[in-house]
């Protein structure tokens, strides 16, 4: 049971862990296998507190564009003119994936081309950038670029020749993906730039490279030095706090444009869910783990603990009086590898430990008994990733915004997950369970503005969500791919409440029990179907009956809407006798029965059916009778079908036996 | 709410994980607290656990 220390951004792997000062830098390297023991913590340095920009700013709801009350940066250049390139070089402004505006500078390098000045942009006059000591933009190539090859100079001259400050362009791991560069310079940029350049200090090969929204920041000491590499949000609290952080995608003067996953252009995102408000606004800034390409693994847990015995990864430590009073978040800067991978190490804890701009932010493959807590995670591709896991205990998810999809369970099975706030504005998905069976889900509280559902279900079974939120997902709250799941206190303000998939004939159930958290209020979602609860039309004045209601023409004799409505427990050889009062909305479009299944008991081998007589808007008492040679017990249901617009009811039953 | 009887739970005015919620013995005399009754291989019990400590509370009469 021994405490190590963590610190990535002032550790070192060599050291043996036992405090700050002697502090690990990562958890692969760090907290090795032979180190680490059941029973310990590891206690991680956070990243800094969110500080206040000093300035309101106006968020909108359902929208990306966040608008300062006043400009912290300055544009160098937004790429939308082409540069100027040199031989060799062949330079456009380029609109396929713009993170800013429409075009990007585009940059195509040819064999011939070994080093020195690539392009350049006059910047259309002298600007003086000495208010500022960074500089911010975002870079792409189609083929790995190693550090140093590639530096942005700042010049005095129209044309990109004499350098007044050189900005190193660091190692570009990923191909095809968008890299948030923020580069210190320490010291304050020149004050009479009249271009940009880009230049190749080494022979880069032939690359294709874009570079867009190219801007001047503050020093990085100072509380208001917003960045494309800083994360900005209403919430001021340096540990949770009910608003989310997001990552930027561009910002041009007073304008914020709040970015998704790894490779969301400009033209793209789902933004901001919330109130609309102008209110002071904060930033954080995170720590920058070693660039990777996508798919590689930027952490690793390396053991695992025991039952009763976790490894735990606390992070949030302040190292200076080393109180869990932040948090810590790890930034792959939009390269594309696992954040941290938990593979095949059971009994490991984690809190206050979040990823972004990652492939994956936590990634928990094949562990049991692994627990998650306290997390706040965005601008990932997969927020959370529990594949092939059991047992998966998740205290709460702060906030998992603005990534592809947010938690994503994938053949994880018994997994509870205590809260989930705001799943809000991932580009697919608030909250996945694909394969994925018997998972209770006690709160989702805000599944809201997600590019298709807030929920979804895909071939998974028997997973349970205890209270859920959800509004203003594109095409539907909740999404069911065959299985049957349940969801209770639901309030769910998409006009499609259940999307089912309505071609697999599978019978795929979303039962919806207190559905809008209003009893007697329960909703059965199925395809071609929807069954209700119905408190208008019933045979008795009180209580509720039940609403069958076609909409698709697949639902036939073969695949009717089918509703259990009793399980009775039957002697043997004694006759039973079923009473329902059934009615339909139209005497012929629709058709309504009563039906006991042959074949659940011996002696009823055969369907025992009754059909509702061709009358429309009046109560009928169906009756069916069996008599089963064992004792045993049936199921006796009500189906309907025929049209796409008619209904049946079923209310009130008698049962007995002889 | 008030409790369900097995008579009342024929009205259909109660549910269970959104769905109808009737589950009933055909004969007074079949005693579904034995656990003697199974349906796909599950016990089958219904609500007569809880009922059973009503009845023996005298607060209700349960027909058997």
């Amino acid at each position: 049971m021994t405490t190590f220390y963590l610190d990535y951004e002032n550790g070192d792997d060599v050291n043996d862990g036992s405090d700050w000062a002697n502090a690990w830098k990562t958890i692969t390297s760090g907290a090795t296998a032979a180190r680490i023991a059941p029973g310990d913590i590891v206690r991680i340095a956070k990243s800094l507190d969110p500080t206040s920009l000093g300035i309101n700013a106006t968020w909108n709801d359902l929208s990306k564009t966040v608008t300062l009350a006043s400009a912290l940066t300055a544009n160098i250049d937004m790429g939308e003119v082409a540069w100027t390139a040199s031989t060799y070089v062949t330079s456009t402004a380029d609109n396929a994936v713009p993170k800013e505006g429409t075009y990007a500078a585009k940059h195509v390098f040819g064999a011939s081309f070994t080093t020195g000045l690539a392009s350049y942009k006059a910047l259309g006059s002298s600007t003086d950038f000495s208010a500022y000591q960074q500089v911010s933009f975002w870079v792409r190539s189609t083929s790995a670029v190693a550090a140093s090859t590639l530096s942005l100079r700042l010049c005095s001259d129209v044309a990109g020749v004499t350098t007044v400050d050189t900005i190193p362009i660091p190692a570009i791991p990923a191909t095809y993906q968008w890299q948030v560069v923020t580069v210190d310079l320490a010291g304050a940029l020149g004050n009479a730039i009249q271009s940009v350049a880009l230049y190749a200090d080494l022979d880069p090969g032939t690359p294709t490279v874009y570079i867009d929204n190219i801007i001047a920041c503050k020093a990085s000491s100072s509380d208001d030095s917003l960045t494309l590499s800083s994360l900005i949000s209403k919430n001021s609290a340096a540990q949770g706090g009910t608003e989310g952080w997001y990552g930027i995608q561009s910002i041009n003067g007073t304008t914020v444009l709040l970015d998704n996953n790894t490779e969301t252009y400009a033209s793209a995102g789902r933004g901001y869910s919330g109130t609309t408000e102008t209110v002071a606004t904060y930033k954080r800034e995170t720590i920058k783990t070693a660039l990777l390409g996508k798919w590689y693994v930027s952490q690793k847990v390396q053991d695992s603990g025991t039952l009763g015995n976790n490894i735990e990864f606390q992070g949030g430590y302040n190292t200076a009086d080393s109180e869990q009073d932040g948090e810590t978040f790890f930034d792959s800067q939009n390269c594309g590898p696992y954040g941290l991978q938990i593979y095949e190490e059971d009994f490991v804890l984690t809190n206050y430990l979040n990823f972004t701009r990652c492939y994956v932010g936590i990634y928990v493959y094949n562990n049991h008994n692994c627990t998650i807590s306290n997390i706040s995670i965005c601008n990932n591709d997969y927020g959370m990733y529990p594949r092939v896991t059991t047992n998966l205990l998740i205290g709460t998810i702060a906030n998992i915004n603005n990534n592809l999809y947010g938690p994503y369970f994938d053949n994880s099975y018994n997994c509870t997950i205590g809260t989930i706030v705001n799943a809000n504005n991932n580009i697919n998905v608030g909250v996945v369970l694909t394969y994925s069976d018997r998972n209770v889900l006690n709160a989702i509280t805000n599944a809201n503005n997600n590019g298709l559902y807030g929920v979804g279900f895909y071939r998974g079974s028997d997973n349970i969500i205890r209270t859920l939120s959800t509004t203003g997902n594109t095409t539907a709250g909740i999404y069911n791919l065959l299985g049957k799941n349940y969801i209770f206190n639901a309030l769910i303000a998409e006009a499609t409440e259940v999307a089912v998939d309505s071609t697999s004939f599978g019978n795929s159930r979303v039962f919806s029990h207190k559905h809008d958290q209003t009893a007697d209020n329960h909703k059965i979602f199925t395809e071609g179907g929807l069954i209700s609860s119905e408190v208008s039309v019933r045979h008795t004045a009180s209580g509720i009956a039940w609403k069958l209601a076609v909409t698709s023409t697949n639902r036939s004799s073969n695949h009717p809407l089918d509703l259990e409505i009793a399980k009775i427990a039957c002697s043997a050889n004694n006759e039973v006798t079923v009473k329902a009062w059934m009615r339909k909305d139209h005497a012929t479009n629709i058709t309504g029965k009563l039906v006991c299944r042959g074949g659940q008991i011996a002696g009823v081998a055969s369907d025992v059916v009754a059909t509702k007589s061709n009358v429309a808007d009046t109560w009928e008492e169906l009756t069916i009778q069996f008599t089963p040679t064992e004792a045993g017990v049936v199921e006796v249901e009500v189906w309907a079908y025929g049209g796409t617009t008619n209904s049946v009811y079923v209310d009130d039953m008698t049962i007995s036996q002889a | 709410m008030a409790l369900p009887t097995p008579i009342n739970l024929q009205t259909l005015n109660y549910a269970y994980q959104g769905q109808p919620f009737c589950r009933v013995p055909a004969k007074t005399t079949i005693d579904l607290e034995t656990m003697d009754y199974s349906y796909e291989a599950q016990p089958f019990v219904s609500n007569l656990i809880s009922m059973k400590d009503i009845i023996q509370s005298g607060i209700i009469a349960f027909p058997r």
